[in-house]
């Protein structure tokens, strides 16, 4: 998962571990946690948050944030604030999950992987805001355990070890999650995405806990339309023929593959070599056009002034005939769509685009030369 | 843009304009559509210039 010499910074949501592993009757042994992961790379902060209760004498959770402290760990706590609402119930409120954003935001151009340690649904947004924080280029994948993450026993003592395939058979709603996520940077933006979630719920806390928030929201994570490339990532044409993203333009393609079953009429795939130092972006697929032919930009006037152009300025080679079989090549350049299937009136709507982000993202991820861009 | 992750309105729209964003260089173009060519929006020479900036840019680097 991690190479030697990568930053790693680890962000646990202390209730909402806490009473994870106390739902699930196992303690998490924080010592071996921060070797594991020294272990993995270069382990620049280890940021621990809790809330606590100022006013008691003795917390139950004094003692852990004293150990975690002085061994490595960077705790952030605040205190709890203590308050009786309408009803008459007493109420007490502490919720750390602003200065885990906080803290996430400032650290993640400096770091290569963000492990979240929470079952929370509401990182999700903080996930996706620390992705886009380089060049932004990565996206979610759901977790898949590996060898390596399970461990040897799932008895009492059970140690850092979130995710065991015979535990969850114990009892599948308790998982704790573990968010992985890989900042993008401009340096490793070629590389493979390697971020994972773990998509689980986590259990609603016991009374007892500590927990000052553990809400049953489960971290959804998007079913992909397209396959899995074996690495692990997205490749530009995983999208595949049925792309179900898109509600309005799945209907248009149906439609049009009942009128016009000799047309292409599905997503259209990028044109033009990987490792081009051009991509140039067009809007959607033309219905004539990319739609009918399924190369962009092939088979209407569009077509026309862009492949001329390109092969003036040597960016193509090879004679347009407005058909994918004419032999057209591209050189040092590739042509995508910011929305690969064909949208009514030839406008997608903004959700469209903002679905589709995800493939356009993929293809410029996997250009290592890329160097400019036409949109 | 979006997709590079910048805000939009951090680098606004023009035909021929270039931006640098995440370590790439950003060209704008009015889209080469009929449309935009028969209502002078965009003539072939407009759309060539873009071209030939890029082809600049990159011969350059």
């Amino acid at each position: 998962m991690t190479v030697p010499g990568e930053k790693i910074a680890l962000f646990i949501d202390g209730a909402n571990l806490y009473a994870t592993a106390k739902s699930l009757g196992f303690d998490i042994d924080y010592k071996r946690l921060l070797r594991e992961f020294q272990s993995r790379g270069y382990l620049l902060r280890a940021f621990y948050y809790t809330a606590v209760v100022e006013d008691q004498e003795y917390s139950s959770i004094r003692p852990l944030i004293d150990w975690l402290d002085y061994n490595g760990y960077t705790v952030v706590t605040k205190a709890t604030k203590e308050f009786v609402d309408q009803t008459g119930r007493r109420k007490v409120k502490g919720n750390m999950d602003i200065e885990l954003a906080v803290n996430a935001m400032e650290i993640a151009s400096h770091i290569d992987h963000m492990v979240l340690f929470s079952g929370d649904g509401d990182f999700r947004s903080l996930v996706e805001a620390v992705q886009r924080k380089g060049s932004g280029l990565l996206s979610p994948r759901r977790y898949r355990p590996s060898r390596r993450w399970l461990p040897t026993n799932c008895g009492d003592r059970l140690t850092f070890s979130l995710i065991s395939p015979s535990c969850r058979q114990k009892s599948a709603a308790t998982r704790a999650s573990a968010l992985i996520v890989r900042p993008a940077s401009p340096g490793n933006r070629a590389s493979i995405p390697r971020s994972f979630s773990n998509a689980a719920r986590p259990h609603r806390a016991p009374r007892s806990a500590p927990a000052m928030k553990t809400n049953s929201t489960r971290t959804e994570t998007r079913a992909h339309a397209g396959r899995r490339h074996p690495a692990g990532h997205l490749i530009d044409d995983d999208i595949g023929r049925d792309c179900p993203r898109c509600p309005r333009l799945v209907a248009l393609r149906h439609d049009l593959r009942e009128k016009q079953p000799a047309w292409h009429n599905a997503p259209v795939p990028s044109f033009g070599p990987v490792k081009g130092r051009l991509l140039i972006v067009g809007l959607a697929p033309g219905l004539q056009g990319a739609n009918r032919t399924g190369r962009p930009f092939t088979g209407d006037y569009a077509g026309d002034l862009l492949y001329a152009t390109l092969a003036r300025f040597g960016f193509a080679s090879g004679e347009y005939a407005a058909r994918p079989d004419d032999g057209l090549r591209l050189v040092d350049t590739r042509i995508t769509n910011a929305v690969r299937c064909v949208p009514p009136e030839n406008k997608p709507a903004g959700e469209e685009s903002k679905q589709c982000r995800y493939f356009l993202k993929a293809t410029i991820a996997e250009m290592p030369n890329l160097a400019a861009l036409v949109s | 843009m979006a997709a590079l992750g910048r805000p939009l309105a951090a680098l606004p729209f023009g035909h021929g304009t270039q931006h640098a964003a995440g370590g790439l260089a950003l060209f704008d173009s009015y889209h080469c559509s009929r449309y935009n060519t028969n209502t002078g929006v965009l003539t072939p020479d407009m759309f060539r210039e873009v071209f030939a900036a890029v082809r600049r840019y990159l011969d350059d680097r």
